[in-house]
C-alpha cells in the first residue's frame, strides 16, 4: 500500500510508458467517480417524486426514451386489437378505433396507421419528438429524465473534468514527441475512452433520481416480472403493457401459447450492410494488431518517459 | 397463523386499500384478504384475494378504483370481489364452498368481521362441490374435443382448473375428517385415498401452474388424467354424502 501511495507521489510526466498508464487509468477512474458523485448529488437533492404508475408509456419513456414509448404502445394496441399487424406493417383496425384509444400517445399513432404503415415510420423524428412532447415535461419536471437544463448542470460538472483529462494525456503525449517518442496510440485510446464515458454521463436519459425511481418501480412489480412466462396476450389486464414498460419488449413471452409471437416482426433487429460482417472481422484483426502492438505498445510508451 | 406477505405485496396491497378507502369513504364495510394470502403462504404465482363488503356498488366510486385495480393486478394478481353487504347470505349459500373457505381462511384489513355471522350448511357446501365438480369436468371435456389438437393452449386451461380442484380437496376434507389443510397439500393428501395413481398429475398441475409450460406430447393425456381424478372426486363426494 505504501509504494502505492509513493508511486502516485512521483512526477507523472516522469514516469514510463506502463507505468504512465497506469497512472493515467487510476486518474480517469477517480476522476469519473468524482464526477458521477456531483452529479449525484444535484440530481438527488429533490425529494422522490410519486410518478402516475397508471401509464405504462410514461414508465417506457422514463426506462429507455421516446423510442421506446412508441414500441410499448405499438405492441399494447395490437395487443388490444385496435391495430392490426402485417409483418413490420400495422394498420388500423376500425374507424372506431381512435376513439376507444385514451391516452394522446395512443391516439398519435392510430391516427398515422388509417393505412398500413411500417414501424420504422412510426418510430421516425416526427413521432419521437411528438413522444417527447408529451412525457418530457412532466417527467423532466419531477427531475427523473434530463432535459436541457439537467444535461446543462452535468455539463458544468463533467466537462472541466474532461478538459483536464484531455490536458493531461495531451501534455504527456506532447513530452513523448518532444522526446523523439511516437508509440501514443494507448494513451490517445485510453484518454478518448474516457471522454467518451464522460459525455455520456452528460448525456445519459435518466437522472440520477430517474433511476432511483425506475428501481423503486421494479421492486413494486416484481411479481410481474417473475411471472412473466404466464403473462398472456389479450387479457384485457395492463400486464403486458406493464412488463414491456418496466423491462422491455423482449421480456414478453415468447411461447406460441402466450399469443406474442407477431412481436418480432414488427420490430425487426437492424440489417447488416453489405461488408459489416467483414467489418466486425476487421475489427478483429484491428483488435488482433492492437495485441501485436501491445508488446511494441509497451515498449514504445516505456520510451515516451525515458 | 403466520399471515406475513412479501413487502411488495404488502405494499401494493397497502397502496390499492389506501384508494379503496378513498373511493368508497363510508361506503366500504369490511375489507378482507381470503385464501392463501390470509395465511401468508402466497406463491409466485398465487392471486392475491380480496373482498370488498359495501353498502352500495356506486358507479363513480368503482370508476376511481380502476386504475389502481388494474395496477394492482398487475403488479400482485390482485383480484378484487365487490359483495354488498346486502348479498353476504345469498352468496354464502350460493356459493357456499367458496365461503366456506373464506370463513375458515380470511383476514379482515378494514371493517369489522362481518363474516363471523355467516353460517354455511353442510347440504348447501356438497351441493356446491358437485356443481363445481360436474361443471369442471363438462368444462374440460369440451375444451378437450374442441382445444386439444393444438395442445400449447391447454396449459393455461388446465392451470386455471387446478386452483378450483384443490379447493374442492380441501373442503372435502374439512367435511369428511374435519381437516383444514391447505388447498395444495389438501389435493395430495385427498389423492392418496382414491384410487389410483395421482403422483405426477399433482406434480404437473404444479408446473402447469407456476411455469405455464408442459413437456410436448403431455397436455392432452394430462387433461384426460384430470377428468379421471375428477370422476374419482365425484365418487368419493358420494359416498361422504
Amino acid at each position: 500500500m505504501k509504494d502505492f501511495f509513493q508511486f502516485f507521489l512521483q512526477k507523472p510526466l516522469d514516469l514510463k510508458g506502463p507505468d504512465f498508464l497506469f497512472y493515467y487509468f487510476c486518474v480517469a477512474v477517480a476522476a469519473y467517480v468524482l464526477a458521477l458523485l456531483l452529479t449525484r448529488a444535484r440530481e438527488y437533492a429533490r425529494p422522490v417524486p410519486k410518478l402516475n404508475l397508471t401509464d405504462p408509456y410514461e414508465i417506457a419513456y422514463l426506462r429507455d426514451g421516446p423510442k421506446e414509448a412508441i414500441r410499448v404502445a405499438i405492441v399494447s394496441l395490437v395487443d388490444r386489437g385496435l391495430l392490426n399487424p402485417t409483418g413490420s406493417m400495422v394498420k388500423i383496425a376500425g374507424s372506431s378505433a381512435i376513439e376507444q384509444a385514451r391516452r394522446p400517445i395512443e391516439k398519435n399513432i392510430l391516427a398515422m396507421c388509417r393505412s398500413a404503415t411500417h414501424t420504422d415510420t412510426l418510430l421516425g423524428a416526427g413521432p419521437e419528438a411528438d413522444v417527447r412532447s408529451i412525457y418530457e415535461g412532466l417527467l423532466g419536471s419531477h427531475g427523473l429524465v434530463a432535459d436541457e437544463k439537467a444535461k446543462q448542470l452535468r455539463a458544468a460538472i463533467c466537462l472541466p473534468v474532461s478538459a483536464l483529462l484531455a490536458l493531461f494525456a495531451g501534455t504527456k503525449v506532447f513530452v513523448a514527441v518532444s522526446r523523439g517518442r511516437t508509440n501514443v496510440e494507448f494513451l490517445v485510446v485510453m484518454a478518448a475512452l474516457a471522454c467518451m464515458a464522460v459525455y455520456k454521463l452528460i448525456n445519459g436519459h435518466r437522472t440520477m433520481l430517474g433511476t432511483s425511481v425506475l428501481a423503486d418501480l421494479r421492486t413494486m412489480f416484481q411479481g410481474l416480472k417473475s411471472r412473466q412466462r404466464n403473462v398472456r396476450a389479450n387479457s384485457g389486464t395492463n400486464e403486458a403493457a406493464l412488463l414491456m414498460a418496466l423491462y422491455g419488449i423482449d421480456s414478453l413471452p415468447k411461447t406460441v401459447g402466450a399469443g406474442f409471437t407477431y412481436v418480432p416482426a414488427l420490430f425487426p433487429a437492424p440489417k447488416q450492410a453489405p461488408g459489416s460482417g467483414s467489418s466486425n472481422s476487421g475489427c478483429g484483426s484491428s483488435c488482433s494488431s492492437c495485441g501485436s502492438s501491445c508488446g511494441g505498445g509497451g515498449g514504445g510508451c516505456g520510451g515516451c518517459g525515458s | 397463523m403466520d399471515s406475513a406477505l412479501p413487502p411488495h405485496v404488502q405494499d401494493n396491497l397497502d397502496l390499492f386499500l389506501k384508494e379503496a378507502k378513498k373511493a368508497f369513504g363510508s361506503e366500504l364495510v369490511n375489507a378482507s384478504l381470503f385464501g392463501s394470502a390470509a395465511e401468508g403462504r402466497l406463491r409466485a404465482t398465487s392471486d392475491v384475494n380480496l373482498i370488498l363488503v359495501l353498502k352500495s356498488f356506486a358507479p363513480a366510486q368503482v370508476d376511481s378504483l380502476r386504475e389502481p385495480l388494474r395496477i394492482a393486478h398487475a403488479a400482485i394478481q390482485l383480484s378484487v370481489m365487490f359483495l354488498l353487504e346486502s348479498e353476504l347470505t345469498q352468496a354464502s349459500d350460493a356459493f357456499a364452498m367458496k365461503f366456506h373457505d373464506i370463513l375458515d381462511r380470511h383476514k379482515v384489513l378494514h371493517g369489522p368481521d362481518v363474516f363471523s355471522q355467516i353460517k354455511i350448511s353442510r347440504v348447501s357446501i356438497l351441493d356446491r362441490l358437485r356443481q363445481v365438480l360436474m361443471n369442471l369436468t363438462l368444462r374440460l371435456r369440451e375444451r378437450y374435443a374442441l382445444v386439444s389438437l393444438r395442445e400449447e393452449h391447454l396449459v393455461p386451461i388446465l392451470a386455471d382448473a387446478v386452483g378450483p380442484i384443490r379447493a374442492a380437496a380441501a373442503t372435502i376434507l374439512d367435511l369428511e375428517k374435519g381437516q383444514r389443510l391447505a388447498p395444495k397439500d389438501a389435493l395430495a393428501s385427498l389423492a392418496q385415498a382414491l384410487p389410483g395413481k395421482w403422483d405426477a398429475l399433482l406434480a404437473d398441475f404444479s408446473v402447469a401452474r407456476e411455469t405455464g409450460e408442459l413437456p410436448p406430447g403431455r397436455p392432452g393425456p394430462m387433461l384426460l388424467d384430470t377428468l379421471s381424478l375428477l370422476h374419482s372426486m365425484q365418487e368419493h363426494l358420494r359416498k361422504l354424502a
